[in-house]
């Protein structure tokens, strides 16, 4: 597929990178916020039928050695799974009742880094 | 013991405090007592050794109640030491933070330079500082000590026990435990409450029926074990811990059963794990449905560890209200992007459940602070909490005599 951002067979996908293919949690933390249940589901559906096919692509290549598309694939993935559980927990919002706001937790090192390989 | 439980019990627990008078405590005099009569005297975890694992590397770590920053540096001799974070000629801040790794350390105000062992090694136009004795000048050392994965802290002139002795009953437990493992996740919240509430939150399992319904609404207890009753409890002379009882029913939800399916299970799924795999401080008990331990190192750090990964949790006072959380998570090391997934959504599910454990704190410091409730009451489940204030008080010489108690004595 020409002008894809992903690996050859994964440019259905194509239309979610420019928002969800983020590098750090705390950019996809920022994000699952800032987004609607909505958004979320939508972007949960549509990686959730292929989080199988997207591991045995990714497995097939070192953890440094990716390319560029296999880095983006690779943070799209990295985002639906760090922000699938308000649709695993069937909560009504991107949030939860009493949960401690959002806004006063800070990430600090790995948390802010993009994903490197294991030492 | 009279108990209607699964919990096995360990350790003298005749001694502790089940009713313990709170408020005074969150006072700026109550609070000025526990740093002079705690912080200033316990050994104190501060930093991961896997964080300064080459000659010259060092971190810089921010200690609240003693007001002061220190470098912890591995020299290169391999010892690992800490510093206070200060230049000995006019007194700035010799490194400004983060982490690295350096032959040596030079002050950025005139540029005097200090060793990775801490030996003043460098004087800018020295000849100005007519017979200075370049030996009486080192960095300031704090008394450290190495015990597996964490760095020790002691700010007394002379610690009154080595380390071996305040980690009496758990010294030679842990050998190994971090092992294969990385960090997967850094976290800070300062929060508008006590120390003391936050770190006895996270030294009990009683409310994590209520707290935690929507992040982790099945991962405990069980069908056999509905009120989720620890599986284990040790109380030792200053530490505490216990064996989390996992529900062998637990439901994966949907991205949880296929990220943890391609790789290793992570929290909130708990693997049965053959005790003989794992070091004989982690499932003490050799529970056969062992989820997780928390084993809090008194005073202010909780140290978590699961089949495949583990947490740390500091709770350093800033003041009488106010409290900075530090929590690193790691896993085992990943091997492809099955693994990095697997942690990641780990990372965020124990993240969501700090989040719902933080959502108590303040609210419950302001209201204790009030006065208006003479004492807190701990159940038998809460028994690391009693520990705590138990030692806490032996600490501080303090014997509060409560009126009219709502227990028995032990």
């Amino acid at each position: 597929m020409t002008g894809s951002q992903l690996p050859e067979g994964f440019g259905d996908l194509d239309p979610f990178v420019a928002d969800w293919a983020l590098d750090n949690e705390r950019d996809r933390y920022l994000k699952l916020h800032r987004s609607r249940i909505e958004e979320l589901k939508a972007f949960y559906d549509a990686v959730f039928v292929r989080i199988d096919e997207i591991i045995d692509r990714l497995n097939q290549v070192p953890l440094d050695a990716f390319s560029p598309q296999e880095t983006t694939l690779m943070n799209l993935a990295m985002t639906f799974a760090e922000t699938a559980h308000p649709i695993d927990l069937n909560w009504k919002d991107v949030d939860f009742n009493d949960a401690y706001t959002w806004e006063k937790f800070d990430f600090r090192g790995v948390s802010l880094a993009p994903m490197k390989e294991s030492a | 013991m009279s108990t209607n439980s699964i919990t096995v019990f360990r350790g003298d627990t005749a001694h502790l405090k089940r009713v313990v008078s709170v408020s005074d405590r969150m006072s700026p005099e109550g609070y000025q007592r526990e740093v002079e009569s705690i912080f200033s005297r316990a050994w104190l975890v501060t930093a991961s050794a896997s964080d300064i694992p080459d000659k010259g590397s060092y971190i810089v770590v921010d200690v609240p109640p003693k007001k002061t920053s220190v470098i912890i540096v591995r020299g290169q001799d391999g010892v690992v030491r800490a510093f206070h974070n200060v230049c000995r000629h006019r007194g700035d801040k010799l490194i400004h933070s983060g982490e690295g790794c350096k032959k040596q350390f030079t002050c950025g105000f005139h540029g005097w330079r200090y060793s990775t062992e801490g030996s003043l090694i460098g004087v800018t136009d020295e000849t100005q500082f007519p017979g200075l004795d370049r030996s009486l000048l080192g960095l300031i050392p704090v008394h450290c000590e190495v015990w597996n994965d964490l760095v020790f802290l002691n700010f007394a002139k002379t610690p009154e026990q080595p380390l071996s002795e305040w980690l009496a009953g758990i010294w030679d437990e842990y050998a190994g435990y971090a092992e294969g493992r990385e960090k997967v996740g850094e976290h800070r919240v300062v929060l508008k409450a006590n120390w003391n509430v936050a770190v006895n939150a996270f030294c009990e399992g009683y409310h994590n029926m209520y707290i935690h319904k929507y992040t982790v609404p099945d991962y405990q207890g069980g069908k056999s074990n509905p009120m989720r009753h620890r599986a284990y409890i040790e109380i030792g002379k200053r530490f505490g811990r216990y064996s989390a009882h996992g529900n062998m029913d637990h439901k994966r939800t949907p991205a949880e059963a296929v990220l943890y399916g391609r790789s290793k299970a992570l929290f909130p799924s708990f693997p049965k794990t053959d005790p003989a795999t794992l070091t004989p401080g982690i499932n003490p008990s050799r529970f056969a449905e062992w989820a997780f331990d928390i084993v809090h190192l008194f005073p202010h750090f909780v140290f978590n560890p699961t089949a495949n990964g583990h947490q740390y949790m500091w709770f350093w006072p800033i003041d009488a209200e106010h409290v900075e959380l530090r929590v690193l998570n790691y896993a085992f090391k990943a091997r492809n992007a099955a693994d990095r997934l697997a942690q990641a959504y780990s990372r965020v599910r124990l993240r969501e459940v700090l989040r719902e454990d933080l959502a108590t704190m303040e609210e419950a410091s302001r209201m204790i602070s009030t006065g208006v409730l003479p004492y807190l009451v701990f159940s038998q489940q809460e028994m690391l909490i009693q520990n705590h204030y138990t030692i806490a008080d032996e600490m501080m010489g303090r014997n509060d005599v409560i009126e009219q108690s709502p227990m028995a004595a032990a």
